[in-house]
């Protein structure tokens, strides 16, 4: 059993008689430490997708699918094509399907394909991804604190909050849980 | 839907705020519906008792003001108990309710409803009404969020006070002096001294005070609580330089509701300090109206505070990592239009500043000289007044949670959004970057 608290994009879970797979996560902290959890999960056997709100402390059925290391390659319209590194099948992927990983995509990147009977169902992400700055205001040279934060815009198309001392093409490591900087990237 | 009992669930924590919530919940949803069975599961009586000495500590169930308060522990069985289990299940703040409790409602109960903390950050309008799948049984439950914007479950207002107010029978000096006067410190009705209440956590009073002297107004401050008490205390053995008051070792809970200074006044220059006895929830909301300004804390304190319509500065329950912070960052920006469209940017500003400096972490300590300034607050009392009547307007006209409750309640299933046809869910992005814009202002 594992508490909601921690779940992620990519698990799959088990409500009653039904799988889910969990499409997107927010862990929300509340007063005097009680926390909740909002997520978005698609259920396997109807398809149907639900948003749902659990109390932190509550328990999960965690079931493990299968997973394929797959490349991803390229997006057309809502669906995403990724390709199995053993055997070069293709699967696909709708938008809905990746959830918040549509942020963190890039091409060539190799993920974890999450697969339920013949199907694809999800990925699940790396805890990190390396992105790179695409733009931001210049850095400040001097703030080495990393307290402030500015706005920059990485090479997924997505925003996020970086230290003063980032500039354009800088590689960083970002959480892909909660979309926060970790750290500049050394590769 | 077709309902005709309730039950709600109960544990203590710390002070009274969670009982607080569940006996005020009780009270006011039975004014509403006298029609439904309303029962109060808690596990310590004796916080409910202090909120409500009608009720008996060591009874294990009782009637009282038509509500029945039943002793919980973690073994009671609804069957055994011969209690069974009620069309609506309230858990207040994701308490855990009993096992055989939570098992037979699954199959027996309609709904089962998570009350949860009240919060002014914009993902509790998201979370409001938001099913958890349970995955068995018959009963559904949901998420209700307290909140201060329409789209929140609201507050839960005190309806024999608001009839009180609307038919103009609120005696600002008979309040005052219900409490005052009990122990030698009444306000006489000629002298228009500023009156204040404090009920904060664990903390100093230094500059409270000293702004006070510098206001020049005489000043009544009635003190609650063995925390605000042992911190003014604290506070005011610094200020006269006896030291005669300073406790060397604060105590960290309510433990007791009357500690060993009630019932004490002092006087430094133009305060009067009256260390006030724990008084019934009806006459603290009461006294919060006729107050000049109110310090307060906790969610329950600051929503009757923010109801009372009167102006006050809330300090935020104590969190690690400063979390208490955001929860105020958050009522601030909630409060932000209002002191805009007003005119009242400067006071607003001057207002945040000591907001956020009361609600520093370092501020635990009663031994610590408190750095926050009242001053401009005291100046532009009558800005803030103004600012707290729109509020007050706002949430009685908009946000009551009974009514919100019942008309959840009425109206299911209807009333419950469906769980795949909602709006996106918020991207945690935005959420961030209003915590930036907040971090890079300090």
């Amino acid at each position: 059993m594992k508490e909601a608290q921690e779940l992620r994009a990519g698990n799959c879970v088990k409500i009653g008689n039904d799988l889910h797979i969990i499409l997107k996560y927010i862990y929300t902290k509340g007063a005097r430490g009680a926390s909740s959890c909002k997520m978005k999960m698609k259920n396997l056997s109807t398809g149907g997708v639900s948003e749902t709100v659990y109390r932190a402390s509550d328990k999960f059925d965690l079931v493990v699918l299968e997973r394929k290391k797959m490349q991803y390659l390229y997006p057309d319209g809502d669906m995403y094509t990724f390709m199995d590194q053993e055997n070069y099948e293709q699967m696909y992927l709708n938008r809905d399907d990746l959830g918040d990983a549509v942020n963190y995509l890039q091409e060539q990147m190799i993920i974890d394909v999450i697969v339920h009977g013949e199907k694809a169902v999800g990925v699940e992400l790396p805890k990190q991804v390396d992105l790179e700055i695409t733009y931001t205001e210049p850095a400040v040279k001097g703030d080495t604190g990393g307290k402030v934060l500015k706005t920059a815009k990485v090479d997924t198309g997505i925003e996020v909050q970086v230290p003063l001392y980032c500039n354009i093409g800088d590689k960083i490591k970002v959480d892909t849980d909660t979309g926060e900087f970790v750290s500049r990237s050394n590769t | 839907m077709e309902y005709s009992s309730i039950d709600i669930f109960c544990r203590y924590i710390d002070n009274f705020g969670d009982a607080g919530v569940a006996y005020r919940l009780a009270k006011e949803f039975k004014a509403a519906r006298p029609d439904c069975r309303v029962r109060l599961f808690m596990s310590y009586m004796y916080a409910l008792n202090a909120i409500e000495s009608g009720i008996d500590p060591t009874k294990e169930i009782q009637e009282h003001g038509s509500i029945v308060y039943v002793q919980m522990s973690n073994t009671l069985d609804p069957a055994e108990s011969g209690l069974g289990v009620a069309d609506v299940l309230v858990e207040i703040f994701a308490c855990d309710i009993p096992q055989k409790m939570f098992a037979a409602a699954l199959d027996n109960s309609k709904l089962i409803i998570n009350l949860e903390y009240l919060s002014a950050e914009e993902w509790v309008e998201e979370y409001h009404l938001f099913e958890s799948l349970l995955g068995r049984g018959t009963a559904r439950k949901f998420f209700f969020m307290q909140g201060f914007r329409e789209t929140t479950g609201g507050l839960i207002i005190n309806s024999k006070l608001r009839a009180l107010r609307e038919g103009g029978g609120l005696d600002r000096l008979a309040v005052i002096n219900g409490v005052a006067g009990r122990f030698g410190a009444p306000i006489e009705p000629g002298g228009a001294p500023l009156v204040g209440t404090v009920f904060t956590y664990r903390r100093g009073f230094d500059t409270l005070i000293a702004d006070l002297v510098g206001f020049g107004r005489d000043t009544l401050l009635l003190v609650f609580g063995v925390m605000s008490q042992h911190g003014m205390a604290a506070t005011l053995g610094r200020l006269s330089g006896t030291g005669q008051h300073t406790e060397q070792r604060p105590p960290n809970y309510e433990y007791r509701y009357n500690g060993e200074f009630t019932g004490q006044c002092h006087t430094y220059k133009n305060v009067r300090v009256l260390y006030a006895p724990f008084i019934p929830q009806h006459d603290y909301d009461t006294l919060l109206c006729c107050a000049d300004f109110n310090l307060v804390r906790g969610e329950d304190s600051l929503a009757r505070a923010v109801l009372s319509g009167r102006p006050f500065i809330w300090q935020a329950y104590i969190q690690a990592d400063e979390h208490q912070c955001v929860k105020v960052e958050a009522l601030l920006k909630t409060m932000r239009p209002y002191y805009v469209e007003s005119g009242f940017d400067g006071a607003f500003a001057e207002y945040c500043a000591l907001e956020m400096a009361f609600n520093r972490a370092d501020r635990k300590s009663t031994e610590q000289v408190t750095e926050e300034r009242y001053g401009a607050f005291f100046k532009d009392l009558k800005k803030h007044e103004r600012v707290a009547r729109a509020i007050n307007y706002f949430m009685h006209k908009s946000c009551d949670l009974i009514a919100k409750f019942r008309d959840f309640l009425d109206r299911y299933p209807e009333s419950a959004p469906p769980t795949d046809k909602r709006a996106n869910m918020r991207d945690p992005l935005q959420l961030r970057e209003y915590a930036t814009i907040i971090n890079t202002k300090k």
